[in-house]
């Protein structure tokens, strides 16, 4: 009953320590064979544009593509070690194929409308997101920021893209590009004025904990042998005390005279010395 | 002994047929319920406690078309620190924002790839930035690097199709025709390219073409009743979003419409047959007139696409593999700006730049921006227009 009981424990904690890191480890099988998949029937559709194939561009999209079939094999076995091999070596197959062909340099689509449009879809994706996390931000923060034109922007270029007028597009983008950065530029400005403020909350948090930490060692002290202050130089030429009390007492001294920037290099090298 | 006298006495007590249970099989099993039921408590507990003590670090990558990465990276810091330094992906940092757990804006410096982040008693950091040298460019291969010591996601452009992986991903899914890929800790190499055949862009390509070369027959006076049935049945699938099979189609309805004009044409040289040569020679004409009036029209045009002349005041322009060589790291997509420049005698307009590599405004602004902080070019505004001018060897070694 005994022996039962452990052995169930002892199974039980095998499974609680190692559980979650062995489930982690095992890699989505789809998504190996989905990838190299994909790689594969992209390069078969680039080198049927290419007139004259090179043997060499043949010949290893056919070994990328075997490795591929390999993985499949591979994942229908359930032999996640050789899957990953085989997908490996798909994958390096098909990144040599694509250099050859990009070498040759057949297969560029010089389009400017279908690149212009892609990149301004893009463009104003990563602006609208960026402008989103930037209001988030003002909001949160209580940081005044009029983000009305940027939104207007964004629409028009998004209209001007959708009836096909790039330039009009991408001089909104512009605009509005230029609005994130004044929006950037403004809440780190904000950053910087609350900062004196925080940093003194912060000093008189750190002194009120350290404080404590400095009577619970008194009365610790009480029953032991007096524990020697030792004082280490710190590459800020600050002198860090070891004893908490000691800190507390140059601490009150900075804040008190305004020198919060001090104190904050105190308790650092205080932190890294209790490290 | 008495507890046995009693269960044969129950036993002989019992009538036919009843089923009969040990106690003490009753008591161990009183016993044991509660070991497992602890030891199921104990491992369900154990998974939120994993959870929120192990690792709350998150890594997210998301690429944009034009080689620009938004990294997103969570950490825990020292809540008693002042401040905590912050690894950055990239030494081009733009738009760093750092919030704590509350979402309170935290001040911060860059210095190269670090972050000192003024944390004050925050235990959390969350830093959102864009830089663009996580990628580089070869041909119209797009290379994503990177080096991490946590986990990590990456989602990918729209219309991008991965073509050489140097890891195992742990996972990948589609989120919004974008791929999302999970990735283990450590370096990894990813090569895609965007706007590839299957896709999207490729089928308004191949609609397109199907469409203008109808068009073109519809024109000359051939009928492709078939052709324009097929082409309607890409733009159905195209609107559904099967983008492969649209382009199958639009490839199909070009290839009916070929067929269309054979068969018009054959006709037609039957009865052309008979037609006079005096028509033929006034055909001719008339198309070689029809050639020439183009060939003077394209003229025209590419001597006013020629920007305004960049005068020249005893500017040497440096040599491209000298620069290359300075800057070894020099992303591909502009080094071939930097060959571009140089092929043009050193200096030349933004506009150029954007017409020859295709570029959007702000794309190419980047890109230059990107050269400038790197001292290989310098920008000057000539008659309100951006030149971009190639820095002598001795000036960008500075």
């Amino acid at each position: 009953m005994k022996a039962l009981a452990i052995i169930f424990l002892a199974l039980v904690g095998t499974l609680i320590i190692n559980g979650p890191i062995q489930s982690y480890a095992d890699p989505q099988l789809d998504a190996l064979l989905q990838i190299a998949t994909q790689a594969r029937e992209n390069l078969k559709m680039n080198i049927s544009q290419i007139n004259n194939v090179p043997d060499e561009i043949t010949r290893l999209f056919k070994q990328g593509s075997d490795e591929t079939d390999a993985l499949s094999n591979a994942i229908d076995k359930k032999d996640v070690v050789s899957a990953r091999q085989h997908f490996l070596s798909a994958m390096n197959f098909f990144k040599t194929t694509n250099d050859k062909i990009n070498s040759l340099n057949v297969t560029q689509v010089n389009n400017q409308q279908q690149t212009d449009t892609l990149q301004l879809q893009s463009e104003i994706t990563r602006l609208a997101k960026i402008g989103e996390t930037l209001k988030t931000i003002a909001i949160t923060n209580h940081a005044s920021f009029d983000f009305t034109q940027f939104d207007q922007l964004i629409q028009k270029a998004k209209q001007d893209l959708d009836n096909g007028n790039i330039s009009e597009a991408s001089k909104s983008i512009e605009e509005a590009n230029h609005i994130v950065i004044d929006a950037h530029q403004s809440l780190t400005n904000v950053a910087k004025q609350r900062t004196p403020d925080r940093a003194k909350d912060f000093t008189e948090k750190q002194i009120e904990r350290l404080d404590k930490m400095g009577s619970t060692s008194t009365q610790n002290s009480m029953t032991q042998a007096p524990k020697v202050s030792t004082t280490s130089k710190t590459s800020s030429n600050f002198t860090s005390y070891e004893n908490p009390k000691d800190t507390v007492a140059k601490l009150k001294k900075l804040a008190a005279a305004g020198k919060v920037d001090e104190a904050l290099k105190v308790i650092k090298s205080f932190e890294a010395h209790q490290k | 002994m008495p507890q046995e006298y009693q269960m044969i006495a129950v036993q002989e007590v019992l009538p036919e047929g009843m089923l009969f249970v040990r106690i003490n099989c009753i008591l161990t099993t009183m016993v044991r319920a509660p070991v497992i039921a602890a030891c199921f408590v104990l491992l369900v507990l154990s998974s939120f406690v994993q959870y929120a003590v192990g690792s709350p670090k998150v890594l997210d990558f998301t690429i944009y078309t034009d080689g620009t990465t938004h990294v997103f990276y969570q950490t825990d810091v020292d809540s008693q620190s002042p401040d905590s330094a912050l690894n950055l992906y990239g030494n081009s940092i733009e738009n760093l924002v750092v919030q704590d757990e509350n979402g309170t804006l935290l001040s911060s410096r860059v210095n190269q790839s670090t972050a000192t982040v003024e944390t004050l008693g925050s235990s959390t950091i969350k830093a959102d930035y864009d830089t663009p040298d996580l990628i580089s460019k070869n041909g119209k291969t797009w290379t994503f690097h990177v080096n991490s010591t946590i986990d990590y996601s990456i989602l990918l452009p729209k219309n991008s199709v991965i073509v050489g992986m140097s890891v195992s991903p742990l996972n990948m899914q589609i989120v919004d025709d974008q791929s999302l890929i999970s990735l283990p800790s450590g370096s990894a190499e990813i090569n895609y390219i965007i706007g590839v055949l299957g896709t999207s862009q490729t089928a308004t390509l191949a609609i397109q073409k199907a469409q203008d070369f109808i068009n073109t027959l519809t024109s000359t006076g051939v009928k492709t009743p078939m052709a324009l049935a097929k082409l309607e049945e890409a733009k159905l699938d195209f609107n559904q979003g099967k983008y492969s099979d649209a382009e199958s189609l639009a490839a199909a309805a070009k290839s009916l419409a070929l067929q269309e004009q054979q068969t018009t044409n054959s006709v037609s040289n039957m009865s052309s047959d008979n037609l006079p040569i005096s028509v033929l020679i006034v055909g001719g004409i008339i198309a070689a007139g029809a050639a020439g009036f183009m060939i003077m029209k394209r003229k025209r045009s590419s001597n006013s696409i020629t920007p305004s002349v960049i005068t020249k005041n005893n500017y040497i322009a440096p040599d491209k593999e000298t620069i290359y060589k300075l800057k070894p790291e020099l992303r591909q997509d502009d080094k071939d700006i930097v060959a571009f420049i140089s092929e043009k005698g050193g200096q030349v307009f933004e506009s150029e730049l954007r017409k020859k590599f295709l570029m959007p405004r702000t794309t190419m602004w980047r890109a230059v921006k990107r050269l400038e902080r790197e001292d290989v070019i310098e920008i000057e505004k000539v008659d309100q227009q951006n030149l971009i001018k190639l820095r002598k060897p001795e000036e960008t070694e500075k």
